[in-house]
Formats: C-alpha cells, structure tokens, sequence
C-alpha cells in the first residue's frame, strides 16, 4: 500500500471534511439564490378551506386552490364544499366580493332495487359498475338501471354514498356537499346534482315506455304523460318517453309524483 | 459502442433493477399504486439515478482514487447524493414549480434509496467510464420505470378482485410482483453468443 | 428496575409484535436479495444487528444536539461510518460472507430499518432504551432473514446449512433461490404472518 495509517487517518479527514464543506457551502448558497417566497396568507387561507382536495374548484387540491385564490387567478367561489358562510368568509379574507355558491345535492334517478327490477344475469365479471355497464347496460333486466357496484362509493371524499341493502347505493344528504365527483364517475349517468332548492326529481331514466318498462321494472316512468298535465306551471314535460323537470320553473309542489301510476317521481327530503 | 448497447439492454430487460437485482423494492412498492403517481416516480428515479451515476463517478475518480481512499466510498456517495438531491429539489421549486407539483414530492424519497446508491456503486465496481456509467444509470432508471409502470396498472386492476382479508395489500403485491420476476426471466440468454 | 422492564418490552416488540420485515416491512432489499442460504441470512442479519447498535446508541448520545433541519443527513454520516466499518472487517475477516453479500453490505447505509428507527426511536430515547430497541429489531430482522433463507434454500437447494437433507436424487426447485421465489415466499410468509395475528 505504501500509505503509513497515520497518514491514511489525515488525508481521510482532510478529503472526507472537504467533501463535507462542499456540499454545505453548495447547499447554502443555492438556498440564498433559489429560495421562493411564500405568501403567509396561503397558510391561513389553507386552514380556511375543508381541505378535501375534492378538485371540485378545478385545481389540484386545497393547496393549489388558496395560492390562485390568492394570486387573484380564481372566482372566490369556485370551492362549493364549504357552506354559504365560510364562502363568505373566505372571500372577504383575500378582499374581494363573492356571489356566494349555489348548494347543490346528489340524487339517485332509479329505484329498480332488489325486488322491483329483476337480475337478468349472472355477473361475474370485474364487480365495478364501469365494467358491469360494458355488458348491455349491466346485469339488471332494465338496461337504464343502477347496479349497485359502487363506483361513485368509491370516489366520494365525504363518504356521503354507500351502497344500500337492496342492491342501489344510498346518497345522505347531510353529508353530500355537492361535488359532483360521484357524477362524473357514474358510467351510466345515474346521478344528478339538484339546487338545493329543488325537492322533487324524477327516479328513472328510462327511454322506453309503457309495456316494455313495466315488464322489467314496477316503479318506472312509461312516459304516460299524467305528470305533464298534473303540473301547474309546466316545470315537467316528456322528451324522449322520460319526464324531465325544469328546475327554473318547479315549485316542489308535488303534484306531479301524486299523479304519477307507477311512482317514479321521487321526494328528496 | 456494442458494450454500451449490451449495458443498456441488459440493465433495463435482463437485470433490472428491481425484478432482478432487488434493488429500489420501497417506492416499487409504495408508489405503484396509481399509474400517474407510478410514471412521475418513474421519470423522476430515471433523473436521479443518471445524474448521481456522473457525479458520483466524478467525485469517486477526482477525491478518493488519487489518495487511496476508496474505502469511503459509501459515505461519500450517500453525502454527494443526498446534496445534490437537495440541491436539484431547491432549483426546481424556483425554476419550475409545474415540475415541483408532479415530481416534487418524490424526490426525498429517492434520495435513501438503494437503488441509486446501488446504481452509483455497481458503476464503480464495474469500473465503467464516464459514458457507460451515464447508460447504466439512464437504463436502470428507465428499468425501473418500467416495472412500475406494469405493478402499478396491475394493482389497479387488482382493487376489483376478490383478495382474501390476510393477503391484500404486500402480499399480494410481492405475489405478483414475483409473476412479473417469472415473466422477465425471458430474456436471460438475450446476448448469448 | 421499571427500566429493565421497559427495555425487555421493546426487545420482544421489535422480534416479534413490530417485527421490521413482516409488519413494518422494512429493509426489503437485502431481505430478499441475499436469503438465498441460512449462513447468509445470518450474516447479514448480524452485519444490520452491528450497525443498528452503533447508530441508535451515537444518534441517542447525540440526540440533544443536533439541529432539527439537519437531523437527517447527520443520521446518514453516522450510519454510513458503522458500515464502512462493517464493510472493511468483514473484507478482512470473513471474505466468503463479505463476497456473498457483495453490494448489499454498503447498503445497509440505505436500509430503512435502520434509518427509521434512527429517526423514531433513538432521536427520542434515552441510550438504554435505544439499545435494547436496536437488539430487538436486530434480532428480529436477523431471525425473520434466516426464516426466508431456510425456506428458500431448502427447497432451491435442497441443502440446510451447507448440508444436503434430501437424497441425491432431489431436484430442487431452482426458482426459489432466483427472484421470483424469493418474491413469493416473502408474500405468502406476509399473508401467513397478517393471517396468524389477526385470529388472535
């Protein structure tokens, strides 16, 4: 080796500190130039939201949604989690008016559960609705049915849905803020967002009428047409042999679930 | 060239890192489970382990080589890691913070990870030039992407199946990871004469 | 004497309760890189046990000193200064072990095990209670290593220690002792593990 280990000890140390102090120095002097500085109004601001990271506001997170909040590149609305008062809040925190947020909650358009609409099939597949939808619709005799898989359980950060005993999934409304996630996620558009001013919705979304609904499912719209003439201010009409309502015009009387024979305009209490 | 061809074919199909050589397992495991989340890990593990290979390939033939001091490689390369992981995380928050949003993250994660203080050390052993050295770092990242970007689309999948209550979660993730083991053992014997 | 108490409680936690490789599942690298043979699984689970020791007990004694922001490079100089250590005798002392383990002696630097419990245990603990914590997950790191490397070497060498314990004519199952079986045992000793604690 030829190196006495006295020396070894010494050159180690010198070469070893070095590096060290390198690497410090280095560290130093890119953290002076690089630094970023941060708003703390962010932080606060971070507090203030319900820290859900929904992306309901359309950014990736509460993180993200309080600094453009900040940066002014965000309407003070467009987190629809937090109630009418802390939207409030938050808007007059970065200084700017706020239009307030409409509430909106999820409603189920079906009720073909369990002993209303029959299985028409064995499904072994993949047990997500996503795949299930894949196979004509699903494994439920009428094809515009939910299937229970519970896909929009899986992405709902409130937990505000689960899946029910009689093979539907069941929204609490007292947890739903309105996201819309559950929506987006539903391969057969079962779900919709109602104002929360709406009451009353139609709980079917099935495009065939008369003999072909009832055959398959007791409690579906057969486009009969006695909703339509039952409603006082023409809010509900059928397009397609589906009543649709107009949520502009209904007043949640209704009139229009009492008239209706096979029950299929539901309540959301 | 044909040596540089074969390292970089070998490293990322025939040994690559994680299915063959075990190295880089912890973030193969923890992160695979989205595949968005699965490529950023990627491409950021590809960064780091090419540039670490050509600094610590610098610092292993300028510092220890010339006063006999290869013994200390390992500390030296865990430091010179850990400061340039630093360092790249500092400059990317102030030159883009786009990139800090998708990669940020991960980059403390890799800085204790065997697979770039392995990468940095095989590199040595083998006694690779500079250029092999940046192919082999290159390719074992791009390996490692590789196979996680397959456990990570795999896992995906696996969240519909019906798993028994003690097997979900590790275990069946190192089940299929060894299917995917089995599956590169294809190409053993790619380069044989 | 409620100190010696204490102390026995984390020793049995770390082999069995908080075992670092079934149920922190930590360490994974070298767990399943070198259990190809009980000697080599025992070597290394000494070799981890070693460093584990050194590094709770410098980062215990230093624990008051070091600077929050700093801690974790510290914690990585003074790991890597017990593997170098380790690394160099087991060079000098035991050649056949030190070529077995080839680079996964200098990544112990980088073993989770130990940086984790630098970081959770010993950075809080006083010096007692470190050390028995770095003997229990040694010794439970060490005996999980050499249960992987029995089944494996058993059924992929059909040896035991160096020693054949089927007859000549046993065709051992040569995957066990490459990747994919080293894989597999770890997750069905996994599931084994998760299925035995969870009837308790």
């Amino acid at each position: 080796m030829g190196m006495g280990s006295d020396s070894v000890i010494l050159i180690s140390i010198i070469v070893l500190g070095g590096i060290g102090l390198l690497c410090g120095i280095l560290l130093m002097v890119a953290s002076k130039f690089f630094s970023v500085a941060i708003d703390e109004r962010v932080g606060e601001l971070i507090t203030m939201l319900p820290g859900a990271n929904c992306g309901v506001c359309g950014f990736a997170g509460c993180a993200q949604y309080a600094k453009n909040l900040i940066s002014g590149q965000s309407p003070a609305n467009s987190c629809k989690v937090v109630d009418q008062e802390k939207s409030m809040a938050i808007a007059a925190f970065i200084g700017v008016k706020n239009e307030g947020i409409v509430k909106e909650v999820a409603v189920l358009r079906c009720q073909g559960g369990d002993g209303v609409v029959p299985r028409s099939a064995d499904y072994t597949g993949l047990k997500t609705c996503r795949a299930a939808a894949l196979f004509f619709g699903g494994d439920k005799a009428c094809s515009y049915g939910c299937l229970g898989y519970g896909d929009c359980v899986k992405v709902c950060p409130f937990q505000a849905i689960s899946r029910g005993e009689n093979g539907l999934v069941v929204i609490n409304a007292a947890k739903c803020v309105g996201c819309g996630l559950c929506v987006k996620e539903c391969p057969k558009e079962m779900l919709l967002l109602l104002p929360s001013t709406s009451e009353v919705y139609v709980a079917c979304l099935s495009k065939d009428r008369g003999k072909k609904v009832t055959q398959v499912c007791k409690k579906g719209c057969i486009a009969c047409r006695k909703c339509e003439k039952a409603c006082p201010v023409q809010a509900i009409v059928v397009e397609d042999n589906l009543a649709k309502i107009d949520f502009l015009k209904c007043t949640n009387c209704g009139l229009c679930g009492e008239a209706c024979p096979t029950e299929s305009i539901g309540r959301r209490y | 060239m044909e040596k540089i061809i074969v390292i970089f074919f070998s490293v990322v199909l025939i040994n690559n890192f994680v299915l063959s050589r075990f190295l880089g397992l912890c973030p193969f495991l923890g992160v695979s489970r989205e595949s968005g989340a699965a490529l950023s890990m990627g491409l950021a593990v590809t960064f780091v382990m090419t540039m670490a290979s050509i600094v610590t390939w610098f610092f292993y033939y300028f510092f220890l080589v010339p006063y006999q001091l290869e013994f200390l490689q390992t500390i030296v390369f865990i430091l010179v890691i850990a400061t340039f992981v630093q360092f790249v995380e500092m400059v990317m928050a102030k030159t883009s913070p786009a990139l800090q949003e998708a990669l940020g993250i991960y980059l403390p994660l890799i800085t204790t990870n065997c697979a770039v203080l392995g990468v940095s050390l095989l590199n040595v052993r083998e006694g690779y030039s500079l250029i092999e050295t940046t192919v082999n770092g290159f390719g074992g990242g791009l390996g490692f992407t590789v196979a996680i970007l397959l456990m990570a689309n795999i896992r995906e999948r696996l969240e519909f199946c019906d798993i028994p209550e003690c097997m979900k979660g590790f275990p069946i993730s190192f089940i299929v990871t060894s299917m995917l083991a089995f599956s590169f053992f294809g190409f053993q014997g790619f380069f044989s004469k | 004497m409620g100190f010696l108490f204490r102390s026995g409680e984390i020793f049995i936690k770390g082999v069995w309760r908080e075992n670092p490789t079934f149920r922190l599942v930590l360490g994974m690298c070298p767990s399943l890189a070198i259990s190809t043979s009980v000697v080599n699984g025992f070597g290394m689970g000494m070799a981890a046990t070693f460093v584990l020791l050194g590094s709770n007990i410098m980062v215990s004694l230093v624990r008051n000193f070091t600077p929050s922001k700093a801690r974790i490079p510290i914690f990585i100089i003074i790991i890597s200064t017990f593997v170098t250590i380790v690394e160099l005798f087991t060079e000098a002392f035991t050649p056949g072990l030190h070529k077995a383990l080839g680079i996964f002696i200098p990544l112990i630097v980088v073993n989770c095990i130990i940086l984790a419990r630098a970081e959770i245990f010993a950075s809080r603990e006083p010096i007692l209670y470190s050390i028995a914590d770095a003997l229990g997950m040694g010794v439970g790191f060490t005996l999980a290593l050499m249960l992987i490397s029995a089944i494996r070497e058993v059924l992929g060498n059909g040896t035991i220690l160096g020693r054949p314990i089927f007859g000549p004519d046993y065709d051992p199952a040569i995957v066990m002792i490459l990747a994919p079986g080293a894989f597999l045992t770890m997750g069905l000793l996994i599931g084994l593990m998760n299925y035995i604690t969870r009837k308790r």
